[in-house]
């Protein structure tokens, strides 16, 4: 019997192996990595051909494969502003937005399958992003162009290869790690011109409904400890307050954005979080590096979960409700409090929630800490690509000031008109249609309208006020307070930024890719993360002990200390020192 | 009849084969496109599972990519977790292999007793619907329905004077209550399909006989339709066991939360979670590899165990 | 003798009452959440934030699906369901069967052997990385044929088929022989006309498997364009990004201005759910008749 079986399967199976073979067998040559190496930068040299504009580049297509999914952009181009791209430069420029669960798993697939277009962009905050191990292996493997000679040809780009233009992390990081020998693979975007540049003025954390603080007769700045912060809650839930529904209000919510794998919550008693926000790993005062696990904090949290929720005093489902709920809530003002909002939201532009403290750290009173400049997203080319130059002189056409007007703010007759100091000034017909009809407006096609698909690969070295002469499109034409205005006011934005520390840092989690047993690890990370939760909801501080006790193990079993090693380590060396918590 | 004919044998049967093979052209014409197809989809992906013994590189495809042995196997025997992810896969598949298999069984004899044709249509076409719908819609009504303090459950057990405060969802007290009654909420009707198409393949005369020797309706279930569903039932059932090692990754992917990711993480969820969003295309397929072989050697095992016990078999 | 006649009676008059109640209760675990979310996409979504709402709609709206095709996207999405369903149901019950025909053939040369071929795909596979190189070697990734195409035959029904045919009698076959038939034109007119309820079983099995898939077009297709209903609705449900961008096309606003319009994020997802069940709950008791003939599962071993 076992014979026959054998002969059944014997045969298909050889067969399958062979045709697999062939069909995988020429992908070997594809892509080596000196291969795909420009000869020379003589390409910069060209000049325009005649006729044409000098921001001519070749008259090609190009498209790229969006790996993030976002309504920030549309894969339909306005056809005027693509006819204006290819007068201008002669590119063709198609973009493909690939949406999935988690974008990431888009980028798995199509790096494994090898079938790319022109250049492909991708979520990248920073090297501790979950993409990178994935982009870098990719890059390793030769599947990438070397893009620091081309880069070196350009206008903007070129800022990049200077000494102090780009942050440690971006530079050492992502662009130019030291293993790349000078060669770069990722394009980091999203790099201020200036140090501590704001793009905007964000004023996040917890914010409570300023009627219920009035009620009460609370000045929410006043709000500066966890022990308050319950205090707080039990009056809002003494006082029987009611949302928009004539339900009661529940005293803590969620954060705006939904609960479910997000730590909002932190925000709520930041005087009990050892590490910063998603990094739980932090360094004593004399200078050792620990986990949360491994520190006091953690069962602190448990006392103060443990009991808001014995009270009834969070949302019970303060750790798993999905987003479409929890803006909800705050829309309907279910939530006295929201765990995590900002000012830029358009439910709460005239202020009725008013931000809650900032709350104390484990060092003393909140400081404000703001990057020296920091990456967002980036764009890489596969070595499949052709004259990859093209991807990266269209690149470097948008980043600069001609090309950030066209995708900023329009065509010029259109939708602006040209201003005495030589800034765009948007059109009213514009604006108007920007705030009756939002939808019409972004076919439009350009930032300012909301469709923003010039950010993917012109959206760096900015500067708005230097360039445009205003922070964002319309300012200088609106006469209500700007967006966010109150809240920063209130807030004293202003007043905290200029004693802000200014900081050039790695994640303490940004080396998990370097480290040798990352997957176990990880795992280990989110066990905690899941045992934590899981803890809170223990009816005793036993039963929660014996939980972080058993993830503590599990964390050290996968190398816990190795990886607080290698970190103590890499902090130590001044291209890569760590981030820890500065309040 | 080799013995009679021997030196004839070779060229006799070679064209008496080829006559065969010319007689069924048109059968072959017919099956041809099928063969092909069964090759393209599913013979040339199993070569794929070379992957199993390499590490992937994306410039050098499958075959080009580094040998590893059998480290990946080896690796996650390793990892701390593999003892529980293992545990969990055989508790829950388990419970809806064996614990679940009467259910559907049960509602098609239910319904087979069933005279009133209006009621057993409507009956039957409601408890088709749970199949219809998506498992996230019925995670998505079950969280509601089981809320603490908001959900009907809760208000329910409040009015009863009881404490209406109970997360279900996060409590692992109650994950397998959950886990298993979503599953025969949403499966019952739709298994129950081919159990019911195959009572009604029962020769009506046998009850009739039945009923002449006064039978009770029990023991006419018991000794007439069960024992003529039991092919089916058995066949139904030893194919099932190949996914012994797979236990759904829809409903436990979204039945997960904090409070029971210890009870709820399968190879499934693993698979997904650290094969591929990670990017690790070589360890993900080894355990793929596991769950599918370990499941071929069960149901290649239990076949031959039933054709010998009951004589029943697929093969 | 008369004694325990009634005794017999009484206990199966009980146990039809048991029977009855039984599935009454399993019915109405069913139908009770179904009428929640019907009234609730007949809501008004503003106003069913006030929450309350159980079986029935306070303040009646059909806006909910008046926005949701609107939406482009939902109108696409439901021609691509369509589309998928009609033509790779047609495709793959009529492919399936002519092959399951040829199978059931005992005197056909090799035919044992090709049936293990394809039963052992039932049992082992090769996972889905190698799977989608291969769609994407031969270019089925992102095209719509990615619906239809790998789906043309199903083991499992052509066991079924095959079962079925068994059953029919040879002198059929026979005689149409002597009629000068050819083993094709059999299947096509003697075959196919006599398998109407196998054909009808499969035929929804199959139809239903098209309409519910919807990882196919979240994980083999990247045009928005070519997603069918049910990856859509599976976006809307699991990722509120993929909801807002849903809702700021079926509202004209963006979603932070919620406030302004009657749709909510929730109404427009139980209204998108019925979208979904309903076409089939709609032609289910068309196909149910034929369940009562009967359909066996047999084995290999013919």
């Amino acid at each position: 019997m076992s014979k026959k079986w054998a002969k059944y399967f014997a045969i298909p199976l050889m067969v399958a192996m062979l045709i697999a073979g062939c069909s995988n067998g020429n992908k070997n040559d594809k892509a080596s990595p000196s291969a795909s190496a420009p000869a020379s930068g003589t390409a910069s040299v060209s000049p325009a051909p005649e006729g044409k504009p000098a921001t001519w580049i070749a008259d090609r297509k190009i498209k790229g494969l969006i790996f993030m999914g976002t309504d920030d952009y549309t894969e339909d181009m306005n056809p005027e502003i693509k006819a204006k791209i290819k007068e201008q430069t002669g590119i063709d420029y198609e973009i493909e937005i690939m949406k999935a669960e988690h974008s990431i798993d888009g980028l798995i697939a199509g790096l494994a399958a090898g079938d790319l277009p022109d250049f492909v962009a991708f979520y990248l905050n920073n090297s501790g992003r979950p993409e990178m191990p994935v982009v870098l292996k990719a890059a390793r493997e030769g599947m990438f162009t070397d893009l620091t000679p081309f880069l070196k040809n350009t206008k903007i780009f070129s800022k990049y290869l200077q000494e102090d233009f780009l942050p440690l992390d971006t530079r050492y990081g992502v662009m130019f790690r030291p293993e790349f020998n000078g060669s770069s693979y990722f394009v980091h975007m999203n790099i201020n011109r200036q140090a501590g540049y704001d793009t905007n003025k964000y004023v996040g954390g917890p914010y409570i409904r300023k009627d219920i603080a009035e009620a009460l007769k609370i000045d929410p700045s006043t709000i500066k400890t966890s022990e308050q912060v319950y205090e707080l809650a039990q009056k809002i839930k003494a006082g029987n307050f009611k949302d928009s529904n004539g339900k009661d209000v529940v005293p803590i919510g969620p954060g705006y954005w939904g609960a479910n794998g997000r730590e909002d919550w932190e925000m709520l008693f930041t005087d009990l979080m050892w590490g910063k926000q998603d990094q739980r790993i932090n360094m004593t005062n004399d200078g050792q590096i620990l986990h949360e696990a491994e520190t006091e904090y953690a069962m602190k949290k448990v006392g103060f979960f443990q009991k808001m929720l014995k009270e009834k005093l969070i949302s019970a489902e303060m750790f798993t409700m999905d987003e479409s709920r929890t803006s909800e809530g705050a829309i309907n003002g279910t939530w006295g409090i929201i765990a995590n909002t900002h000012n830029y939201q358009d439910y709460n532009q005239d202020l009725h929630y008013l931000p809650l403290g900032p709350l104390d750290g484990i060092k003393g009173p909140y400081k404000m800490e703001v990057s020296f400049k920091s990456g967002y997203s980036a764009w890489a080319i596969p070595s499949t690509t052709k004259n990859p130059e093209d991807v990266v002189k269209f690149a470097d056409y948008l980043a600069s000031r001609e090309g950030k007007m066209l995708w900023k703010y329009g065509l010029e007759g259109r939708d602006y008109t040209l201003g005495q100091d030589g800034n765009p000034v948007p059109k009213q017909e514009v604006i108007d249609l920007l705030a009756n009809d939002p939808n019409e407006a972004k076919k439009l096609g350009f930032k300012g309208v909301n469709n923003s698909w010039g950010d993917i690969l012109g959206g760096t070295d900015t500067d708005s006020m230097a360039d445009f002469g205003e922070m964002e499109y319309g300012d200088k034409l609106k006469t209500d307070a700007t967006r966010g205005q109150l809240a920063i006011d209130y807030w004293h934005y202003d007043d905290r930024r200029k004693e802000a520390v200014i900081t050039d840092t790695y994640t303490p989690i940004s080396f998990l890719g370097e480290f040798d047993r990352s997957t176990e690890l990880k795992a280990a990370l989110d066990n905690y993360n899941d045992s934590l939760i899981r803890s809170y909801y223990t009816k005793s501080t036993d039963e929660a002990k014996k939980i972080l006790d058993s993830a503590l193990k599990q964390l050290k079993a996968a190398g816990l200390d190795d990886y607080l090693k290698l970190i103590t380590e890499k902090n130590k060396d001044p291209k890569t020192p760590i981030g820890f918590r500065v309040y | 009849m080799q013995q009679t004919t021997l030196p004839m044998k070779p060229v006799k049967q070679g064209s008496m084969l080829w006559r065969r093979v010319l007689q069924h052209r048109y059968l072959y014409f017919m099956l041809l496109p099928c063969i092909v197809f069964f090759i393209i989809f599913n013979y040339i992906p199993m070569g794929g599972l070379l992957l199993a013994f390499k590490e992937y590189k994306f410039n050098k495809g499958i075959l080009g990519s580094p040998w590893v042995g059998f480290d990946y196997f080896k690796m996650f025997f390793n990892t701390y977790q593999s003892k529980e992810l293992v545990r969990n896969t055989l508790i829950i598949s388990g419970m809806k292999m064996f614990l679940y298999l009467p259910f559907p069984i049960i509602l098609a004899l239910m319904f087979n007793e069933i005279r009133n044709k209006w009621f057993k249509n409507v009956a039957q076409s409601i408890l088709y619907l749970p199949h219809f719908i998506s498992w996230v819609v019925v995670v998505g009504l079950m969280q509601r329905i089981l809320a603490p303090d908001t959900g009907l459950l809760n208000q329910v057990i409040t009015n009863m004077n009881g404490d209406g405060s109970t997360f279900f969802m996060m409590d692992p007290k109650y994950f397998y209550q959950i886990m298993f009654g979503s599953h025969v909420w949403k499966s019952i009707g739709w298994d129950s399909i081919i159990y019911m198409a195959a009572i009604a393949g029962v020769n009506p005369d046998m009850y009739e006989a039945a009923k002449m020797d006064g039978a009770s309706k029990l023991r006419e279930i018991w000794n007439i339709t069960l024992p003529s569903i039991t092919p089916t039932i058995v066949i139904l059932f030893i194919l099932s066991l190949g996914n012994i090692l797979s236990a759904g990754f829809d409903q436990l992917y979204l039945l997960r939360t904090p409070g029971n990711m210890h009870l709820a993480d399968i190879l499934d969820t693993y698979v997904i979670r650290v094969g591929l969003r990670e990017g690790q295309f070589g360890y993900a397929t080894a355990i793929g590899m596991l769950q599918g072989v370990i499941g071929l050697i069960l149901v290649i095992t239990v076949n031959k165990i039933s054709r010998k016990v009951s004589d029943t078999s697929l093969w | 003798m008369g004694n325990d006649f009634y005794k017999l009676s009484a206990s199966e008059k009980a146990f039809k009452f048991v029977n009855y109640l039984l599935i009454l209760a399993l019915c109405l675990s069913i139908i009770l959440p179904f009428l929640n979310i019907l009234a609730l996409a007949f809501n008004a979504g503003k106003d069913a934030e006030r929450g309350g709402i159980y079986f029935w709609p306070r303040v009646w709206s059909l806006e909910n699906f008046g926005k949701a095709f609107e939406a482009a996207n939902i109108a696409t999405a439901f021609g691509i369901s369509v589309f998928r369903t009609v033509v790779g149901t047609v495709a793959s019950v009529f492919l399936t069967a002519m092959a399951a025909y040829a199978l059931k053939s005992k005197t056909l040369p090799g035919g044992k052997f090709f049936m293990m071929f394809i039963f052992f795909t039932m049992l082992f596979g090769g996972g889905i990385i190698p799977y989608y190189m291969l769609l994407q070697s031969i270019h089925l990734t992102n095209n719509i044929w990615v619906y239809v195409i790998p789906s043309l035959y199903s083991a499992w029904n052509l066991i079924i088929f095959r079962t079925f045919f068994q059953q029919i009698h040879v002198s059929l076959e026979e005689s149409a022989r002597i009629d000068g038939y050819n083993d094709f034109s059999i299947f096509l007119r003697i075959i196919l006309p006599l398998s109407r309820p196998v054909l009808a079983v499969i035929g929804l099995f199959t139809a239903v498997g098209h309409w519910n898939d919807w990882f196919t077009g979240a994980f083999y297709i990247r045009k928005a364009d070519l997603r069918p209903l049910s990856t859509l609705l599976q976006e809307m449900l699991t990722s509120a990004e993929a909801m807002r961008d849903t809702l700021s096309q079926a509202a004209g606003v963006r979603y932070d201005l919620l406030d302004k319009i009657t749709v909510t994020g929730n109404s427009l997802k139980m209204a998108t759910i019925i979208l979904v069940v309903a076409p089939i709950i709609l032609i289910y008791p068309f196909v149910q008749r034929f369940f009562a003939k009967g359909v066996m599962i047999g084995s290999m071993k013919e």
